[in-house]
C-alpha cells in the first residue's frame, strides 16, 4: 500500500469517528515537462504533487478541508468539521460505484529504454523532426503524467492510476502570412501521434499564401476542430448542471426540443482502453467513478439534435432533481485540482452525424467552391452559456475558392449561431476527429456549414 | 524566515558556476461560493510546497513540489538540467536583495471570523435574489488567500514577505425569455476585507440593471464612439499595450519590436500608460518580485509615443542588453516566474464627464467587464453595462454589446482622456501560460474611442 493510500486510510477512520458521512480524495502526481521553441528543447521543468481533501457531513451541514501538507488526520478532521459549521446544507451522499476497487483504466504505458525523462525527451526531439520534415517552424510542450487517486468513503475504497503523455504544439510559417497552426493530443506512448503529422504536412502548403479580406457575400463556413470546439462551448456550459443551477443555461429548459440538425448527436464517452482512437493515440483512462463517487458511463447529451440530457455531480443532480451522471470532479478527470471544487466537466465529448456526408478533411474541402475554413475563434465562452451565438473574432482562417485553400484571412469579426453552423446549414463532417481541451475536453471533427452559416 | 543558505544549497551538490534559486510557500485559502439559490460550498484550503531552478554549464530547470525539502526539489532540479539537457539562459545582473516587505493595510481577513464573512456575503446573495421577482439565480464568489514566501538565491538575495489577496464576484441573473441577463459587482484588494463590506446598494443596482436589460434593444451592429468607464479601460489597456510589452513575447517576434519600437506613436499626446509596482493593499502590489528584483516603474507610452516596450524577468532582461523591472511573478510554487503585469495606469487627462459624453453623436457608454479576450492582433470585450449615446445626451441600456478591433489601431481611435482616474480592484484576474488567476490592479480615467466597431452577441 502506498503511502498517500495508507494517509488516506488513516484520516477516513479519524473522520468516521466525528462525522455522520466522510469522503477523503487523495492525489499523487508527477509530471515532466519539455518545452520546445524553434524545434529545440529550451526549457525543462518536473512537478511533484501530492495533495489530499477531506469532506465530512455533520449535523446536516458540509465541511471541506484540502491540503498538501503534512497536517496530522486528526487536525484536518477537526477543520473539516469547523468548516462544516458554516458549510452547505448536506445532501445524500452519492450512491456507491457498483463495483468498487480498482478503475477501469489500462495499465500505465511502459516508458521503454530511459525512463521517464528520457520519454519525454524523445517526444519533444520528434517535434524538432517534425519541423525539417514539414518545413514550419515547431515551438510546444510535451509533458509526462504519471498521476494516482485514491477515494474513500464508508462504502469502499477505489484507486485509479494512469500514465500519458501529453503534446501541445505550435506551428508557424514562415511567409508573410504568419500563420500559426496549435495542435493538441495525448499519447499513451513516447511516439507523436500520426495526426499530427499528417495536419502539418496539409498545413505546410498553405504558409507562403497572400493575405486576403474575408468575403463579403454569403460563403460556406468549414470549421476546423479547434473552431467547432469553441462553437459548442456555450452549448456545453448550457448543458451543464452548474448552469442549470445558476439559471444561466439557455439550453436546460429546452430539453426535448429539436435544436440543431436530426443527424447530429453528443455523446461523453471517454475512449475506453485498450480500444485506441483514429490518432492511434490509444486511448486515455477512462475513471471508473467521479470524486463524488458516482460511476462514469457514456451520456448522450444531444440525441439527434434534441439536447437530452444535462451533465451532472452528485450537488448539481440533487439541486436540479436529476440523476448524478458521474461528471462531477475536481479540476478534470485527467489532472485532478484539489483547490477547485467538484463541478460537471466533459471528458472526452465526441460530435458525431449519423446519415449525413462525412469523409476526410480533403472531401470536404474540395466540395467548398466560395467559403472560409475556420482554424481557430475568440469569443466562444465569453457569455458563459447565456447565449447560443458565439461573437468575436476569427482568429485565424483561409480562404476558400474552388476546393481548395487560396489565402490566409485578415483576422475579422464573426458571429456564428451554433443553431444555425450545425442546423439548417449543417453539410457534414469528417469521420476522422482530434482531441481538444480547454474548459471542456473532447474529439472534435472537422465540420461544413453551408453558405449563411457565418456572417464573417 | 526559516530557510538559511547553508542548509538549502549546501546540500544540493552544486558546482560553484551554478546558479540556483529556491522559493518556498505557505497559503491559506477560504473559498466561500453561493450559486443558484443558496450556499454552494466553503472550502479551507493549506496549499503549500517549494520550488527550485537552477542555472548552470550543466543545463537548466525547474521543479516544484508540495514536499517541504528545499534541498531534495534542487536535487531534482539538478537531476532534470543534467538528464534533459536543455542549455540555461543567462540571467541579468542585479544586486542581491534582502528584507521584508510590510503588508498590512486596513482589515486583514483572517482576523474575519468564517462566520462573519458566511453572514455577510449570504446576506448578499438572499439581497440580490430577492431584489426582483424576475430575478432568477446570483453567483457569489468570495476567494481569499494568505501566502507566506521565502526566496533564497545563490547570489545572496534573501526574502521573506506576506502577500494577501481577495477576490469577491457576484453575478446576477434575470430571466430574460429568449436571453438571460446579468448584472456584476466585482471588487478585490491586496488584503483589505472592508472592501467587501457595504456592497448592498450596488448589489441593489446589478440586480436593476440584469431586470432592466430584459427589456434593453439589442444594439445595432456598426461603428461607434464609445466612451468606456474607468474599469473598462483600465481593463482594456492591461490586455492590450500590457500584454504586448510582456518581454517574452518579444523574442523572435520582429514584428512585434518594430510596432513597439521607441519614439513610435501610437495614440494621442496626452496617451501616458505605465506599469508600476503599485501600493500596499492593492491586488497589483509587487514590491518585490519572484526572482528578488525590487518593482519599478516602467513609462511604457508617454505622451502617445513608446517609451520602454519591455516588461522583463531576468532572462529576457539579459537577452535584450536591459535591465530587469521586477515584472518576474509566479503564480505560486507550481510555475516558474514569467514576465506579467502588475499595476498598469493610465494617467489622467482634462477631460470631464459632460466633454466626453458632449461630444458624441451616435455612440456608446460602456461600463465595467463581462468577458473578453485577446491575443496579440485583436480583442474582443463585453461590457457588463452599456447604455446609448445621442447627439451628447446618455440614453437607455442596450444589450449585446460586443466590442472589437485591432490591438495597436485601437489606440489612435482614442480622443478623449476624462481627468479623473478610477483606482478601485475587481475581482479580474491575469492569465498567461497556464498561470491563472494571478492578482494585478488597473488605474484608469474614462476613454473615449472613436469608431469602434460593435456587434450585437
Amino acid at each position: 500500500m502506498s503511502t498517500l493510500a495508507e494517509r488516506v486510510a488513516e484520516i477516513g477512520a479519524a473522520a468516521a469517528a466525528h462525522a455522520d458521512h466522510w469522503e477523503v480524495l487523495g492525489v499523487d502526481r508527477v509530471d515532466t515537462v519539455v518545452e520546445v521553441g524553434s524545434g529545440v528543447p529550451d526549457a525543462v521543468r518536473s512537478a511533484h504533487e501530492a495533495a489530499l481533501c477531506l469532506r465530512v457531513h455533520r449535523a446536516g451541514r458540509v465541511g471541506t478541508v484540502t491540503t498538501t501538507g503534512p497536517d496530522d488526520a486528526g487536525a484536518l478532521v477537526r477543520h473539516a468539521v469547523r468548516s462544516a459549521a458554516y458549510g452547505p446544507p448536506a445532501s445524500p451522499p452519492a450512491r456507491p460505484s457498483p463495483a468498487p476497487g480498482r478503475s477501469p483504466a489500462a495499465e500505465p504505458a511502459d516508458d521503454g529504454e530511459g525512463g521517464a525523462a528520457r520519454a519525454v525527451r524523445r517526444l519533444a526531439e520528434g517535434l524538432g523532426a517534425l519541423q525539417s520534415a514539414v518545413g514550419l517552424t515547431m515551438h510546444g510542450t510535451v509533458s509526462r503524467t504519471e498521476q494516482t487517486v485514491h477515494r474513500m468513503a464508508p462504502e469502499g475504497h477505489q484507486e485509479g492510476r494512469d500514465r500519458f503523455f501529453h503534446v501541445s504544439a505550435l506551428a508557424e510559417g514562415a511567409g508573410t502570412s504568419g500563420i500559426q497552426l496549435p495542435w493538441n493530443g495525448w499519447t499513451r506512448s513516447a511516439a507523436l501521434p500520426a495526426g499530427l503529422a499528417s495536419w502539418l504536412s496539409t498545413a505546410a502548403g498553405w504558409a507562403g499564401l497572400p493575405v486576403l479580406d474575408a468575403p463579403s457575400r454569403e460563403h460556406d463556413v468549414l470549421l476546423a476542430p479547434t473552431a467547432v470546439h469553441t462553437l459548442l462551448t456555450p452549448l456545453v456550459t448550457a448543458l451543464s448542471g452548474t448552469a442549470a443551477v445558476s439559471g444561466r443555461s439557455f439550453a436546460a429548459a429546452g430539453l426535448g426540443v429539436p435544436l440543431l440538425h436530426t443527424s447530429i448527436s453528443l455523446r461523453d464517452h471517454p475512449s475506453p482502453p485498450p480500444a485506441g482512437d483514429e490518432e492511434g493515440t490509444e486511448g486515455l483512462a477512462w475513471p471508473g467513478s467521479d470524486d463524488d463517487g458516482v460511476p462514469c458511463a457514456p451520456l448522450t447529451l444531444i440525441d439527434s439534435g434534441v439536447p437530452a440530457r444535462l451533465y451532472h455531480s452528485h450537488r448539481t443532480a440533487v439541486a436540479c432533481g436529476d440523476v448524478p451522471t458521474g461528471h462531477g470532479f475536481r479540476g478534470n478527470a485527467l489532472r485532478r485540482t484539489m483547490l477547485r471544487p467538484i463541478t460537471p466537466v466533459l471528458n472526452g465529448a465526441t460530435l458525431s452525424a449519423e446519415d449525413s456526408e462525412t469523409g476526410r478533411f480533403d472531401d470536404l474541402l474540395g466540395g467548398v467552391r466560395d467559403g472560409v475554413l475556420i482554424e481557430s475563434l475568440m469569443g466562444g465562452q465569453q457569455r458563459g452559456g447565456l447565449s447560443p451565438i458565439v461573437e468575436g473574432r476569427i482568429r485565424l482562417g483561409f480562404l476558400i475558392r474552388h476546393g481548395r485553400v487560396a489565402g490566409v484571412l485578415h483576422p475579422c469579426a464573426v458571429a456564428l449561431d451554433l443553431r444555425e453552423v450545425l442546423g439548417a446549414r449543417f453539410l457534414g463532417l469528417t469521420e476522422h476527429r482530434w482531441a481538444v481541451s480547454r474548459i471542456w475536453s473532447g474529439r472534435m471533427p472537422f465540420v461544413l456549414a453551408s453558405a449563411g452559416g457565418g456572417r464573417a | 524566515m526559516l530557510l538559511t543558505c547553508a542548509t538549502v544549497f549546501g546540500a544540493a551538490g552544486l558546482h560553484a558556476d551554478d546558479y540556483a534559486e529556491v522559493r518556498v510557500e505557505r497559503t491559506r485559502i477560504i473559498d466561500l461560493v453561493w450559486r443558484g439559490d443558496g450556499l454552494e460550498s466553503t472550502l479551507t484550503s493549506g496549499d503549500e510546497g517549494c520550488c527550485a531552478r537552477v542555472a548552470g554549464p550543466a543545463g537548466s530547470s525547474f521543479a516544484s513540489s508540495t514536499t517541504m525539502d528545499a534541498s531534495a526539489v534542487l536535487r531534482q532540479a539538478r537531476r532534470n538540467a543534467r538528464e534533459l539537457g536543455v542549455r540555461g539562459e543567462p540571467l541579468a545582473d542585479r544586486p542581491p536583495e534582502s528584507g521584508e516587505y510590510p503588508c498590512d493595510v486596513g482589515e486583514a481577513p483572517e482576523r474575519v471570523s468564517l462566520a462573519e464573512k458566511t453572514d455577510l456575503l449570504g446576506g448578499y446573495h438572499a439581497s440580490a435574489l430577492a431584489a426582483h421577482s424576475a430575478v432568477a439565480g446570483a453567483l457569489v464568489y468570495y476567494r481569499e488567500l494568505v501566502t507566506d514566501v521565502e526566496l533564497l538565491t545563490t547570489e545572496g538575495t534573501r526574502i521573506g514577505y506576506r502577500r494577501r489577496d481577495l477576490t469577491l464576484q457576484i453575478t446576477v441573473y434575470a430571466d430574460g425569455g429568449a436571453a438571460r441577463t446579468a448584472g456584476s459587482v466585482s471588487v478585490g484588494s491586496g488584503g483589505d476585507f472592508s472592501v467587501a463590506r457595504g456592497l448592498a446598494p450596488v448589489i441593489e443596482s446589478a440586480a436593476a440593471t440584469a431586470v432592466d436589460l430584459r427589456g434593453a434593444p439589442v444594439v445595432e451592429p456598426g461603428s461607434y464612439d464609445v466612451v468606456c468607464d474607468g474599469p473598462l479601460a483600465g481593463v482594456w489597456a492591461h490586455e492590450t499595450i500590457g500584454h504586448l510589452a510582456e518581454a517574452d513575447h518579444h523574442r523572435g517576434d520582429a514584428e512585434l519590436r518594430k510596432a513597439l519600437a521607441p519614439g513610435r506613436r501610437l495614440g494621442p499626446s496626452g496617451l501616458t500608460i505605465i506599469d508600476h509596482a503599485g501600493h500596499p493593499g492593492a491586488r497589483g502590489y509587487v514590491p518585490v518580485d519572484d526572482e528578488g528584483t525590487p518593482g519599478g516603474q516602467v513609462d511604457l507610452l508617454r505622451d502617445g509615443v513608446v517609451v520602454r516596450p519591455r516588461l522583463h524577468d531576468r532572462s529576457t532582461a539579459a537577452a535584450f542588453g536591459e535591465a530587469p523591472t521586477g515584472n518576474a511573478r509566479a503564480l505560486n510554487f507550481r510555475h516558474p516566474p514569467l514576465p506579467r503585469l502588475r499595476t498598469i495606469m493610465i494617467d489622467p487627462g482634462t477631460a470631464g464627464d459632460e466633454e466626453l459624453i458632449g461630444g458624441v453623436d451616435r455612440g456608446l457608454l460602456a461600463r465595467g467587464v463581462l468577458g473578453g479576450q485577446t491575443d496579440r492582433s485583436g480583442f474582443t470585450f463585453l461590457p457588463a453595462e452599456c447604455r446609448a449615446i445621442r447627439d451628447g445626451r446618455v440614453g437607455g441600456l442596450v444589450r449585446g454589446v460586443v466590442l472589437s478591433g485591432d490591438v495597436l489601431g485601437a489606440f489612435g481611435a482614442i480622443d478623449a482622456i476624462g481627468r479623473d482616474q478610477w483606482r478601485g480592484d475587481t475581482s479580474a484576474s491575469c492569465g498567461k501560460q497556464g498561470q491563472y488567476p494571478l492578482p494585478v490592479s488597473s488605474w484608469a480615467p474614462a476613454l473615449r474611442l472613436r469608431g469602434l466597431r460593435v456587434h450585437p452577441g
